[in-house]
């Protein structure tokens, strides 16, 4: 396949380079998933262990900008529904709709990314850095992880939108897009719920 | 179908026999750590390990579930 696979021409044509079979990258997607699953359930243990064993009273929980945070996860569910309304425009031949669907997808994640870093700037703003309490400490550690796997969703959805693909098909290159995409909204979704148990 | 069962079986077994071993295991240091971390302390410390082992056997469980089903799919 050349030139951008987003153009009409190129999404009128099913191709991919013969030889490794189309379902090969699911299954390759789910396995990394898994990784990083068992990764920020790691985390998780460890917060739950670590709040487990607090005696000081130096350690109650830090206030968190809530409205915001909550703003944020709206934003990445509604990425997350953008993404799948792309796919179905695709699966339907409408590429027009598939484009303009994929884009916003792609800029509500960077929206969401925007307001992390803001929810970031308002703990700064009231003196809680990474190492002022435990708690804090893993707000960071989990925002921060949690947005790194989010900078690398966002780079997969700009190389699918703009890159040519050689081995992949286009319902293929989708789909494990957007089962990454909607694992990380999961995965923000358990962070979030935990934060608010956790209150 | 059978050979799957047996491998299952002596899996079982193997399993069983370590199970003393796997109750003795721990260093004296983290032993007593554990035992002085009061009662709040040693329920976060089951939970945490509860957090680590479901997810990664769900995650077991389904790898196997998969190979076993595509290995009968494709006979």
């Amino acid at each position: 396949m050349s030139g951008n696979w987003m153009s009409s021409t190129a999404l009128t044509t099913e191709s991919a380079e013969p030889g490794i079979p189309q379902r090969v990258y699911p299954t390759g997607m789910i396995l990394t998933l898994g990784a990083i699953l068992m990764f920020f359930m790691a985390l998780f243990s460890a917060w739950v262990v670590r709040k487990g064993l607090s005696t000081s009273p130096l350690e109650a929980p830090i206030s968190l900008p809530w409205r915001l945070l909550s703003l944020n996860t709206a934003l990445l569910f509604a990425s997350s529904g953008a993404l799948e309304a792309s796919r179905r425009f695709l699966r339907a031949g409408d590429t027009a709709k598939f484009r303009i669907w994929w884009c916003a997808a792609t800029i509500l994640g960077v929206a969401f990314l925007v307001g992390q870093f803001e929810a970031w700037r308002e703990l700064e703003g009231q003196g809680i850095y990474f190492a002022s309490n435990p708690d804090a400490s893993f707000f960071f550690l989990f925002t921060g992880a949690h947005a790194l796997h989010l900078i690398g969703g966002i780079a997969g959805l700009l190389i699918i939108a703009l890159k040519p693909l050689r081995q992949l098909t286009r319902n293929t290159a989708t789909r494990i897009a957007a089962i990454y995409w909607h694992f990380l909204t999961l995965i923000w979704a358990s962070i979030f719920l935990l934060l608010i148990f956790a209150k | 179908m059978k050979k799957l069962a047996i491998i299952a079986t002596i899996c079982i077994a193997i399993l069983a026999m370590a199970a003393p071993h796997a109750a003795g295991q721990g260093c004296a240091m983290c032993y007593q750590n554990a035992a002085a971390s009061g009662a709040k302390g040693q329920e976060a410390l089951r939970h945490g390990i509860m957090i680590l082992l479901i997810p990664a056997l769900a995650l077991f469980g389904g790898i196997v579930a998969a190979i076993y089903r595509r290995d009968n799919f494709s006979q």
